[in-house]
């Protein structure tokens, strides 16, 4: 027989100490990712108190439910000093912050920490990781080997443990090999020393030489054998193991295959595309029409008449810039996709006119590739291609596309793209607008929802009602990219562009209000910026920072996007009367009654905003958690709550019985589900007169008074009293009056009243007992097989 | 008619009469003195295996004197002959006929005394008698007088020369129970009054044979709910599936299980059958009915360890209708 399948009596309690010791090259994994101690706290105090927990399971030979509940108390009170101290009070007392955090983080810790940069003990979070992991392997790791006795069962856990360490470790990061092997020489140790111990516990002790012979000779049961020949024996057979193990294990670990460096899970892994990091594009519009005004930004080697040059889309809008919105669950679609070549997951359906092009960009900023109609697929070329095709990213629902690659302004790059035919207004004049699905609009500035009601008043269609709003912005409203007119599309300066006495503004401001005016009225509208210009004709292009534009994108069914320009021509400047009064007083120029108008205004505003933001996010977070944490406990309770339920049923239904017999009868059976769950045996083999007698007896000698019935001349108990009319009930042929069954409850609940004493634990221990559920499912069961 | 819980008052008082008053020439024996009472009133013979000298004669005499009966004695042995129970056509010179002389079968109350001394033959006559209630002698066949009951002894120490009564008809018994020997005290008290020869001249008779007949037939109508009745059939079921037997409790033992059960309920005052009459009853009615397997009975399994398993195995009725 394998001396390892013996599953045998446990290792003695002091082993903990020893399964502690081999805890600790895994606890030091954890250590590199977090830096300062942060893990090895984390981490060391994990594994104590998992150790203390399977410890302590040990001593007070707990149920697996209990060890679970202490194990959650235990993470829930220790994560604050172990893992989240920035949350605690003093350091240890944890708050409602701590326990939100803990549960949380017991679930997100594991993408967090390998989503963040290292060193992590700059977050609040991640340690949660190595405090559960390791309370987690070290309550296993102790329990299967004191408690199921499997030592070398018991060590996997720990093994996982350290393997999580490294896995969710600090890549590039090297550390010494030495304590692998120490560990591993230990944990051979600790077997054999195991294996042997329990071989000697179960009386199987190996008999070899001279003991053995002796045993022969003289049939003696003494354990002498242990004797020194053995030890000899099994001390060299144990440095021969070793000598194997370390063969076999030494070269893997040392390299013949040599890996570089380490591989973790971080290496594998990607954060996903978070397209908040990048500025929004439309905040640079001026930028390129005046700082880049003559530059050539995008080069095109063939332009086709009509198609214009796409950057970025913009759908979402918070107050303060449009910017993309994040893909949600809900809206797959318009998520930025890894894509490789190929743009278009499946051939183009729509009509057009497909096309080649290659494209030279030069003084981009952001991730934003140049595209023309829809994409189909998108070849980079020169030195660092590689890379910028590695990290293309696709959004067919925007038909854009970019890369994170390092594009530093310049890329060139072969297009394969479909340009789909202008859409005259015939066409679309019978069609309705798409559903609006995303909507990410979450500030939308006064005025304008009122300015596009009242434009489109006399509309009739939706197509109408978009060429209202274009034609009112483009015609009412003057050109300017001059001082007159602040680069900004925030809240106020749109809301102050409706206000003034002339609109002024650029593509910027236009696009960005005709958006929302369509929003506002439920049109799906975005906002696209590029770039096109005048007489394109097909042939190579030139497209300067002058011929950066923005328009209004708005989906029609069927048809899908359609371009609108609101912005007004470029010679609709606006009269200087409006300037006179600003440049007349001199001083005031200086410090204008606006605060800094210039885009200084822009990261304050935006501070400012995102705090708000972050709190409103936050509240909604702190509601998640609540739900979360509260749907949590319904869900831990739901058990419990079912088992009081059920009870109450029960009960009621005996009660409400309408025929009289049963509820006199069922007062009997509550009065024993009673006294069952709270922890007297009544067998089912025994009649309600032995029963009641049984529960009598118990009862005398907790309660000490009971008092008397005198039932056909004898005086009884009121239990046996009970047990008499409920005999009655069932094996009579006498008629049970509704008023009989009704004082027997009486009595029955008397006697619970009576017998309810004891503590608020005990009560409730009675309250949640599973107990009388089971006796009634083996008296059902008993009922079935023991009638032929 | 069924029987009324009134009746079943006035019966548990006539009954505890009788109890008591046959207690004076048995002390101390209340519960056996009960189960011969409930044989009598059920209409079933008792078995009473025992040893000699534990007042087997003085039950039988003790039962025939309080229902002031007739009570004879029949001392069987290996040379008795069925005629020496049944009794014989003589003829009589006088009467120039032939003129029938009763065995001691035709009285109230029967003892008969090691019964397992008789040849086969003879035990088989008296069973007859026992089981038909009739005597059937030269093509006449004569009834037994009413109330009849036999009381039939076996000694359980010696076996030598002996014949053992037949399963089957052991099965024609409605109880078996033993007296056994009285404690320390009642001893003392049972040697002071040795004076008197025999107690039960001490006796007099509660109730007649008539009213006995009587109240027989009435308390055989006490309620049985099918709850009941369904509890003592799975009882039987029980002795029946168990590993150790080879024969167990048959319809007719659960027939005298019910007919035991009615009297003995009615007797504590019920006018209906409680799992507990059955339960209490089950020894004495059941025991000496089931056959051990002769493997099971070698290491060392009876018939009342069998009888204890079914009755914690088989869940007590809870449940009406």
């Amino acid at each position: 027989m394998s001396a390892l399948s013996v599953l045998g009596k446990p290792p003695p309690l002091w082993s903990t100490a020893v399964l502690a010791m081999l805890f600790v090259p895994a606890v030091w994994a954890h250590e590199p990712v977090f830096g300062a101690g942060v893990g090895l706290t984390a981490a060391g105090a994990g594994v104590a108190a998992g150790l203390l927990v399977a410890v302590l399971a040990r001593v007070f030979r707990m149920d697996g439910w209990t060890v679970t509940a202490v194990a959650v108390a235990g993470y829930l009170l220790g994560s604050g000093p172990a893992a989240l101290r920035e949350t605690t009070l003093w350091g240890f007392v944890p708050t409602w912050q701590t326990l939100q955090y803990a549960v949380v983080q017991a679930v997100m810790s594991w993408k967090d920490l390998l989503t963040l940069a290292p060193p992590a003990m700059a977050y609040t979070g991640p340690a949660v990781l190595p405090w559960l992991c390791g309370l987690v392997c070290a309550l296993l790791a102790g329990l299967i080997t004191l408690r199921l006795g499997r030592p070398v069962l018991g060590t996997a856990p720990i093994a996982v443990f350290g393997l999580i360490g490294i896995a969710w470790g600090r890549s590039g990061y090297d550390p010494p090999r030495w304590p692998v092997l120490v560990w591993l020489l230990a944990v051979f140790v600790w077997w054999a020393w195991c294996s042997n111990w329990q071989r000697i516990g179960a009386g199987q002790d190996v008999l070899v030489g001279r003991g053995a012979a002796t045993r022969a000779e003289t049939g003696a049961q003494t354990p002498n054998h242990r004797s020194v020949v053995h030890l000899g024996r099994q001390l060299l057979g144990g440095v021969l193991a070793l000598a194997v193990v370390s063969a076999a294990t030494l070269p893997i670990i040392y390299g013949v295959v040599a890996f570089p460096g380490r591989t973790v899970l971080r290496d594998l892994i990607e954060p996903p595309l978070d397209l908040h990091e990048f500025p929004s594009p439309l905040s640079s519009f001026r930028h390129y029409t005046t700082d880049l005004k003559d530059q050539v930004i995008v080069a095109v080697s063939s332009l086709p008449e009509g198609a214009r040059v796409r950057l970025a889309v913009m759908d979402s809008y918070n107050g303060v810039v449009f910017g993309m919105s994040n893909a949600t669950a809900s809206t797959t679609e318009g998520s930025y996709a890894r894509a490789g070549r190929k743009l278009l997951a499946e051939p183009w359906a729509g009509e057009g006119a497909a096309m080649t092009a290659t494209i030279r960009t030069s003084g981009l900023t952001g991730p934003w590739v140049p595209t023309l109609g829809i994409p189909d697929t998108l070849e980079f070329k020169g030195d660092n291609a590689v890379s910028l095709q590695d990290n293309l990213y696709a959004n067919r629902w925007a038909a854009a596309a970019l890369t994170t690659g390092d594009l530093s302004g310049r890329a060139e790059y072969e297009l394969h793209a479909v340009v789909p035919p202008p859409r005259t207004d015939g066409q679309l004049r019978g069609l309705d607008t798409a559903v609006l699905g995303r909507s990410e609009i979450t500030v939308v500035p006064e005025g304008v929802s009122d300015l596009a009601r009242s434009v489109t008043a006399r509309s009739q269609t939706q197509l109408d009602r978009v060429r209202a709003v274009e034609k009112y912005l483009s015609g009412r409203g003057f050109f300017s990219n001059t001082d007159q007119s602040m680069p900004s599309h925030r809240a106020d300066r749109l809301a102050r562009m409706i206000d003034g006495e002339q609109m002024i503004g650029d593509d910027e401001q236009y696009a960005a209000l005709m958006a929302l005016m369509l929003r506002s009225m439920n049109i799906p509208a975005r906002v696209v910026m590029g770039l096109h210009q005048e007489g394109q004709d097909g042939s190579a292009a030139d497209l300067h920072g002058y011929d950066m534009h923005a328009w209004v994108e708005v989906e029609f069914e069927q048809v899908g996007w359609v371009a609108f320009d609101p912005t007004p021509p470029r010679d609709q400047v606006p009269e200087t009367s409006t300037s006179k009064p600003r440049s007349e007083p001199r001083p005031q120029v200086l410090q204008p009654p606006e605060p800094p108008q210039d885009p200084v205004d822009l990261p304050l505003s935006v501070t400012e905003r995102s705090v708000d933001n972050l709190e409103a996010e936050a509240a909604q977070i702190q509601w998640r958690i609540v739900f979360l944490v509260g749907g949590l406990l319904l869900a831990l309770l739901s058990p419990l709550l079912m088992i009081c339920w059920i009870k109450w049923l029960r009960t009621h239904k005996r009660r409400k019985a309408t025929d009289p017999a049963l509820a006199a009868s069922g007062s009997w059976d509550e009065v024993v589900d009673f006294a069952v769950d709270a922890g007297v045996r009544v067998p089912l083999n025994l009649t309600r007169q032995e029963s009641a007698w049984l529960l009598q007896a118990g009862w005398d000698e907790s309660a000490g008074k009971a008092r008397k019935w005198i039932v056909s001349g004898e005086e009884l108990p009121t239990v046996v009293a009970l047990a008499r009319i409920a005999d009655i009930a069932a094996y009579s042929d006498q008629q049970i009056t509704p008023e009989l069954a009704k004082s027997a409850w009486r009595y029955a609940d008397d006697l619970r009243k009576e017998h309810r004493a004891g503590n608020l634990l005990a009560r409730t221990r009675r309250a949640l007992s599973l107990r009388s559920l089971r006796r009634a499912g083996r008296q059902r069961r008993a009922m079935v097989r023991g009638r032929p | 008619m069924p029987f009324s819980s009134a009746e079943a008052t006035l019966f548990a008082g006539r009954f505890s009469e009788l109890a008591n008053n046959m207690s004076i020439a048995l002390l101390d024996k209340m519960h056996p003195i009960r189960l011969a009472l409930t044989t009598l009133f059920a209409g079933g013979h008792l078995l009473l295996e025992d040893a000699p000298g534990t007042g087997k004669t003085a039950l039988a005499r003790a039962l025939a004197k309080t229902i002031a009966g007739t009570h004879s004695r029949i001392q069987f042995t290996p040379d008795m002959l069925p005629s020496d129970i049944t009794g014989v056509n003589m003829y009589d010179q006088k009467q120039r006929d032939w003129v029938f002389h009763p065995g001691p079968i035709f009285a109230e109350i029967v003892l008969a005394d090691e019964i397992n001394r008789a040849s086969p033959k003879t035990q088989s006559a008296l069973l007859e008698v026992m089981g038909e209630g009739q005597v059937t002698v030269d093509g006449v066949t004569r009834r037994v007088r009413q109330p009849f009951m036999v009381i039939a002894t076996q000694n359980s120490i010696e076996q030598a020369g002996t014949y053992p009564l037949p399963e089957a008809q052991l099965d024609r018994f409605l109880m078996k129970t033993s007296l056994g020997y009285p404690d320390y005290e009642v001893m003392i008290d049972v040697l002071a009054g040795a004076a008197a020869p025999d107690r039960s001249e001490l006796l007099h008779g509660v109730m007649t044979t008539a009213e006995a007949a009587g109240v027989a037939r009435t308390v055989g109508m006490n309620y049985v709910d099918r709850a009941v009745l369904g509890y003592v059939a799975a009882l039987a079921e029980a002795t029946r599936t168990d590993d150790t037997v080879s024969l167990g409790v048959s319809t007719r033992g659960a027939i005298g299980m019910v007919r035991c059960a009615r009297v003995w309920a009615a007797a504590q005052g019920r006018g209906f059958v409680l799992p507990d009459d059955v339960k209490e009853l089950a020894g004495p009615v059941w025991e000496h009915r089931i056959v051990i397997d002769p493997d099971a009975a070698f290491s060392g399994a009876d018939a009342a360890a069998v009888i204890t398993r079914a009755l914690s195995n088989v869940p007590t009725p809870v449940l009406k209708r």
